[in-house]
């Protein structure tokens, strides 16, 4: 095979809409591995990437939370790769001494082992209230009750030389909640993930730089019954261990107000990845209501569309995608599983006429 | 400020491609607050199949101080 360039790829799987790859603890790790390997350049954002105690580093996948993904795709925002960033952290003034403790020994784990850089450290001034709530969709999502106290605390940090944030914030605890167990034997949403991308969003829209969250939550009671996909947040004490990693390498947000000005256009075009450079965008079947994907459709940047079960039913055929007979014959591509989204991906990299590997196969036609 | 969580339905018009969808949502979106998170997250067509309503689950952050009033066609 000839040597092409990278085709930047953007994978999403929505956050807390119960997907059968990716609606757990870091599930998507190995599909999201898969197409990095593709395309040897892949954005994608937290939930793909998180897997409580479970992370991967891949130099080809740049982690890019949600509401920055949607600032991406519609071209507001460009992505400069870095060697490392350093990580502020927001820990809620209402988390108990000893988890607030174990949170911090992770951090220290992560300098130690992993040669992060961490700091610096603040606590919110007074406790943070988490309201978790599901959609008639049965998607999840939350609120969060003192919005300028998380915000105060992240401007803090940000002030202090953080250029990306962990927050951690005291979840409720669930344990003995129907959502919870039908989460851990695999079925359902994870009724936390809503109100997490709620939080990061919201430190992204304000600070613009990454930010990504980790549920402080008193640990579950053995479950013998328990989903492999869920497994990477039964093993340890907190979920920040994947945030930190996630965070430590995410590209720069670069505003496209900044780079009007003629000095950093001039020097950072190169390395700056934007979604002119978008060669495929890949997302689950059922969930192509979100704004990241509606910005790609409107740019006509590929479609790969794959089947992954949700909660939710916004397919192709409902978005009108079928009147749109050009874009869909010649960008929406379907892919049973993530297997065969690596091999549309390598196809499109590689100028492999799509059209050729599938059968049956149709004659040229002479333009009337 | 305070963030508030909303379900809402809009009209899709016909006239209104998949191409403009977005904007055409924002543009609704806005007069309910500024949109920190939306998704749709069900479309449902009518017997005569060219108007389809359009299911938003959506967070706002509401300003409290210019705290809007909300359209009847909320949840």
């Amino acid at each position: 095979m000839t040597q092409a360039e990278p085709l930047p790829t953007l994978l999403i799987i929505p956050t807390g809409i119960g997907c059968d790859v990716g609606g757990f603890a870091g599930d998507a790790i190995p599909a999201a591995r898969l197409l990095a390997s593709a395309s040897e350049c892949l954005i994608t954002h937290p939930n793909v990437m998180n897997g409580g105690s479970l992370y991967w580093p891949d130099p080809h996948i740049h982690y890019v939370e949600g509401y920055s993904l949607n600032l991406f795709a519609a071209g507001e925002v460009f992505l400069q790769p870095v060697r490392q960033q350093k990580v502020g952290l927001l820990l809620d003034a209402g988390l108990e001494s000893d988890l607030k403790k174990r949170h911090l020994q992770v951090v220290d784990g992560c300098v130690a082992s992993l040669g992060l850089d961490i700091g610096p450290i603040i606590t919110t001034e007074t406790a943070l209230s988490i309201n978790l709530e599901k959609g008639l969709s049965g998607s999840s999502w939350g609120n969060i009750e003192e919005p300028d106290v998380l915000l105060r605390g992240a401007e803090k940090l940000k002030k202090a030389g953080a250029t990306a944030i962990a927050v951690i914030t005291r979840f409720p605890d669930d344990s003995d909640d129907l959502e919870t167990k039908l989460y851990r034997q695999g079925h359902g949403v994870d009724i936390i993930a809503g109100a997490e991308a709620v939080i990061s969003h919201f430190l992204v829209k304000h600070l613009l730089i990454p930010c990504a969250h980790a549920p402080g939550l008193a640990p579950l009671p053995i479950n013998y019954d328990l989903d492999p996909r869920t497994s990477g947040e039964e093993i340890g004490y907190t979920f920040l261990q994947s945030v930190l990693v996630g965070l430590s390498r995410a590209p720069d947000l670069i505003s496209k107000s900044t780079m009007q000005t003629k000095e950093n256009s001039f020097f950072q075009v190169k390395t700056l990845l934007s979604d002119r450079n978008l060669g495929a965008v890949v997302v689950p079947e059922g969930a192509l209501g979100g704004e990241a994907i509606l910005s790609c459709i409107q740019k006509f940047i590929p479609l790969i569309i794959v089947s992954n079960q949700s909660v939710l039913n916004v397919s192709s055929s409902k978005m009108r995608l079928d009147l749109q007979t050009d874009y869909q014959d010649k960008k929406v591509f379907y892919a049973e599983n993530y297997l065969e989204a690596a091999g549309l991906i390598t196809a499109l990299r590689h100028g492999i006429n799509i059209k050729s590997l599938r059968r049956p196969i149709y004659g040229v036609q002479e333009l009337n | 400020m305070n963030l508030e969580f909303i379900e809402l339905e809009l009209d899709w018009p016909p006239e209104v491609s998949v191409f403009e969808l977005k904007n055409y949502i924002l543009s609704k979106l806005m007069s309910y607050g500024e949109p920190l998170r939306w998704a749709i997250t069900s479309l449902t067509t009518y017997s005569e199949e060219t108007k389809q309503k359009i299911s938003i689950e959506a967070v706002f952050i509401i300003d409290k101080d210019k705290a809007k009033v909300f359209n009847t066609d909320l949840h």
